[in-house]
């Protein structure tokens, strides 16, 4: 596999570890995503889908096994160099959108750049592009309880966009939408993954993980069925 | 702007919970204003007492002596004679005055119209300058009139309002024990009237009601009476205490007098004053009113240690609500780690969070601070009491530090939530 991107080898995440209560919430995954490539992730609620995507997203660290970003393992990272990760490397996209209600769309966008150090009109100036991608243009002074639940999840889009990260990670984008809308924002993703971008998406939908090139089954923690590895199509 | 939308988002959180807000400011809002107010009107207070009876006293030395010719001390003309020369010769340089005083009761007429006067003194040329009266109109005793023993008078400005009817004075005469004495000049006032005088016991008790002649006049009005009453002038505190020293040891050389710290008063007797001839008394209360504006020093440091208490306790108040806060917003703290927040930025989001809710505390109780000076120095002390601004800028600053200081805890527990824990929360 050229280019990789994403390398997750023999990761383990393992709650309450030789209790009786023991939880494996993944045991023993192991996935390689390449630059460019669209994953869905499917699987049942509590299969582990979304503690492998905080995983990937460097927003939880795996209790055994190893993470290579880009080449770089991650559990030596500091928390200063994992939040510049998260910052320039991913964009998040949640299920509950996740806006700050207090900022306008367009502030809402502005923040990762904020944390980047971007200044003044430069900033403005991407994050409306971001905005424009997402055809929220129009929108950008209004706040999140001003706008529709599709039109917030295009602003976290956008914002997951702002600073133009390698990965986006998506995680039931489109859970609190009515199909039309969520199709929509499935368009969106399909045109950023055109763009170039790698996109990991979570879903229970199987419909959705039509979409996308290759479709991964998880179940009980472990991957289960992998459509690269039958088809060879991403590889 | 990072610094600036953090400042502004503060405010909107502020403003998005008012009650709250109010609540959590009012113990900074009671300290600032409490030390602002306390320290303000203590202030204009010691300054009024001050202006009472400071002035008058500071720096003076007052010597008293009486020689008892009948046990065989030496006449009271010849001591005065050569504490005057001591006083005028050797100790010159520890004072910035001297006068041979007394002050006695009599009776002055003018134009029919006759005045009991409590105040009736003698006095040198330096009898105004050490009381501190200034001249409002025509002239001051001068040292001629004390060597040609000239037949004038000053009067204090009261006693032109009472005698004279407010009208100019100046070339008056008035009768004392039926000798004329001319008036050349009037004193300013020196108080004004306290509220517990009424009008009539401030024209009787008033420091103004006086009126001063040369102390050479003295025998022509009590004849046999000496000038053994002397207030000084010292330069300073030390040269008070060095004067004092010094004009006892030199009246001791003349006159032997009863030393009552050796007697037991607890014995019931009488002192044995035999082999004693005489008595003197050397004061000045210099020392005494340092320790008086030591006192008020510390009592108003007192003060506002307790108002800084209540400081204490808004600080706290803040941390308190700040935690709260954190708890309520651990998602929207998951939400901006996984979009790259670094700690420090966090940190430093909810710091100043907690500075702007104790600043806009300290602002608060900067403007109550005022209004509660203005007012209490008004109605309880009838002052003028300006709100002093180094303390309001101390006053202030604490608060806002306080802010900071309380609210680390909760900006470091904010900081170090794990961003999966706070994003899974509701």
């Amino acid at each position: 596999m050229k280019n990789t991107l994403i390398d997750i080898r023999n990761v383990y995440k393992i709650y309450n570890e030789s209790f009786e209560n023991e939880v494996r919430a993944l045991d023993g995954v192991s996935l390689r995503v390449a630059h460019g490539e669209y994953v869905a992730v499917v699987g049942a609620s509590g299969s582990g889908k979304s503690t492998l995507m905080n995983i990937l997203g460097c927003l939880d660290a795996p209790t055994y096994g190893e993470y290579y970003l880009d080449g770089e393992q991650v559990s030596e990272f500091t928390d200063a160099k994992l939040a510049r990760i998260r910052n320039r490397q991913i964009g998040f996209i949640f299920q509950g959108f996740n806006l700050l209600g207090g900022l306008t769309a367009l502030e809402n966008v502005e923040l990762p750049l904020v944390y980047q150090g971007v200044h003044g009109s430069k900033r403005h100036q991407m994050a409306m592009e971001a905005l424009d991608r997402v055809g929220l243009f129009d929108r950008m002074e209004h706040r999140p309880n001003q706008l529709s639940g599709g039109q917030q999840q295009r602003v976290a889009i956008a914002r997951a966009l702002a600073t133009e990260p390698n990965i986006i990670l998506a995680d039931e984008p489109t859970g609190n939408l009515d199909s039309r809308t969520g199709e929509h924002v499935i368009q969106i993703l399909d045109k950023l993954n055109k763009d170039g971008t790698t996109i990991v998406l979570i879903t229970h939908d199987p419909a959705i993980a039509q979409v996308a090139k290759r479709a991964v089954r998880i179940l009980d923690g472990r991957i289960v069925e992998d459509s690269a590895a039958k088809g060879g199509a991403a590889s | 702007m990072r610094f600036w939308q953090s400042v502004r988002m503060a405010f909107q959180t502020l403003l998005a919970k008012k009650v709250r807000s109010i609540l959590t400011m009012l113990g900074t809002v009671i300290g600032v204003t409490a030390v602002i107010a306390l320290v303000s009107v203590t202030a204009a207070q010691n300054e009024a007492n001050r202006n009472v009876w400071m002035t008058l006293s500071k720096n003076l030395v007052t010597v008293n002596f009486n020689s008892y010719e009948w046990q065989g001390g030496r006449p009271n003309s010849e001591i005065a004679r050569e504490l005057s020369q001591y006083l005028n010769e050797d100790l010159r340089s520890l004072a910035s005055g001297l006068t041979p005083s007394a002050q006695m009761w009599n009776q002055i007429t003018w134009q029919g119209k006759t005045l009991d006067l409590n105040n009736f003194y003698f006095g040198s040329e330096q009898f105004s300058l050490v009381n501190q009266y200034d001249i409002e109109s025509g002239r001051d005793l001068s040292y001629m009139d004390i060597q040609r023993n000239t037949r004038v008078a000053v009067i204090g400005s009261l006693l032109r309002d009472t005698m004279f009817n407010y009208k100019d004075p100046i070339g008056e005469t008035i009768y004392v024990k039926n000798e004329p004495y001319t008036i050349v000049g009037v004193y300013r006032a020196t108080e004004k009237k306290p509220d517990y005088y009424s009008d009539e016991e401030f024209q009787r008790w008033g420091r103004d009601n006086m009126i001063v002649l040369p102390y050479t006049q003295a025998r022509t009005l009590n004849p046999g009476m000496e000038m053994n009453n002397y207030m000084i002038k010292g330069n300073d505190t030390e040269a008070c205490l060095l004067l004092v020293e010094l004009i006892t040891d030199f009246l001791g050389t003349m006159i032997t007098r009863f030393d009552w710290n050796s007697w037991d008063w607890s014995s019931g007797r009488n002192p044995d004053t035999s082999g004693t001839n005489g008595d003197f008394w050397v004061y000045t209360a210099t020392e005494y009113i340092e320790e008086q504006e030591q006192a008020e020093q510390s009592q108003a440091n007192t003060m506002v240690m307790i108002a800084a208490i209540s400081l204490l306790v808004g600080g706290i108040g803040i941390m308190n609500i700040m935690l709260v806060t954190v708890t309520e917003r651990t998602r929207e703290i998951g939400v901006r780690k996984a979009i790259g927040a670094p700690r420090r930025n966090i940190i430093t989001q909810f710091l100043i969070e907690a500075a702007v809710l104790s600043g806009s505390g300290g602002v608060l109780g900067v403007v109550i601070g005022f209004a509660v000076t203005l007012y209490w120095g008004k109605i309880q002390f009838n002052i003028i009491a300006s709100p002093d601004l180094g303390v309001t800028a101390l006053a202030f600053g604490v608060s806002v530090a306080m802010g900071i200081v309380f609210g680390i805890y909760p900006a470091i527990k904010a900081a170090f939530l794990q961003p999966v824990d706070a994003l899974r929360t509701e």
